[in-house]
């Protein structure tokens, strides 16, 4: 039996990103078969500046150019303060 | 205070071992234990604590680490991999806090074995930057009037 293809993308907040837009993670759904991360950002965003934000797909670092594609995890985040 | 051993993972081998832990840990305790199972001659140790004041002077309640679970641990994981892959005789050992912590808890314990000094020193330096800035860890400040998250890393103290 052929499976429904998923057009949800999961997209994930971190630290002062997700503390800025009230949220940590949602479901949204996406129009056709990519889209693109710069267009996630537009979409869920708000007026945070786009400098120095880090993004990532499925947990590995991207750009905003790159695509999304359906079931795909995408990720903003500030820079990195550890150590 | 609590103080706890930690049961790190080995990664692939009996060369690396790190663990991001939830609660506080005696950084002399996990170094004694640890150099007690590599038979390195030189052996390097680097112990991070909370200052007990924030990025704009004022007296700190406490700090907070979050990170993104997942990804913060497959980066630390590779980066280790890649380096002890170039240097046959390094022993990594790297304990990393996320959660809440107070002055003077340590943050992070980086220990770094290998048969030479300045190869031991060397990769201590290296792996302390990328934890500082290549891996998924966000520092929030606490005082007793509010909170801010930390914009970036403070200075290395000198010219490299």
């Amino acid at each position: 039996m052929e499976t429904e293809k998923s057009n949800k993308i999961k997209v994930v907040l971190l630290s002062s990103i997700a503390e800025d837009l009230g949220w940590n993670e949602k479901f949204l759904t996406i129009e056709g078969s990519q889209m693109q991360v710069f267009s996630v950002w537009n979409l869920i965003n708000s007026n945070l500046p786009q400098d120095n934000i880090i993004v990532s797909i499925n947990q590995e670092i991207t750009d905003m150019d790159a695509m999304i594609n359906p079931d795909d995890e995408v990720a903003f985040m500030p820079m990195f303060t550890g150590g | 205070m609590r103080w706890h051993l930690c049961q790190c993972l080995p990664v692939d081998n009996l060369r690396i071992k790190f663990k991001i832990l939830e609660e506080t840990f005696n950084p002399y305790k996990e170094f004694e234990l640890w150099e007690k199972v590599n038979k390195n001659s030189a052996n390097s140790f680097f112990i991070g604590r909370v200052r007990p004041f924030d990025q704009f002077g004022n007296d700190l309640k406490k700090l907070e680490i979050v990170h993104y679970k997942g990804m913060t641990e497959n980066y630390i994981k590779k980066y280790l991999m890649k380096i002890s892959e170039k240097q046959d005789d390094l022993c990594i050992f790297l304990l990393h806090r996320i959660g809440f912590i107070y002055p003077n808890e340590p943050i992070i314990l980086i220990a770094v074995s290998a048969n030479h000094r300045g190869i031991a020193n060397k990769y201590l330096q290296e792996i302390l930057e990328f934890t500082k800035y290549k891996v998924p860890f966000w520092k929030k400040e606490w005082t007793f009037k509010g909170s801010s998250w930390v914009k970036k890393n403070t200075d290395l103290g000198f010219e490299l």
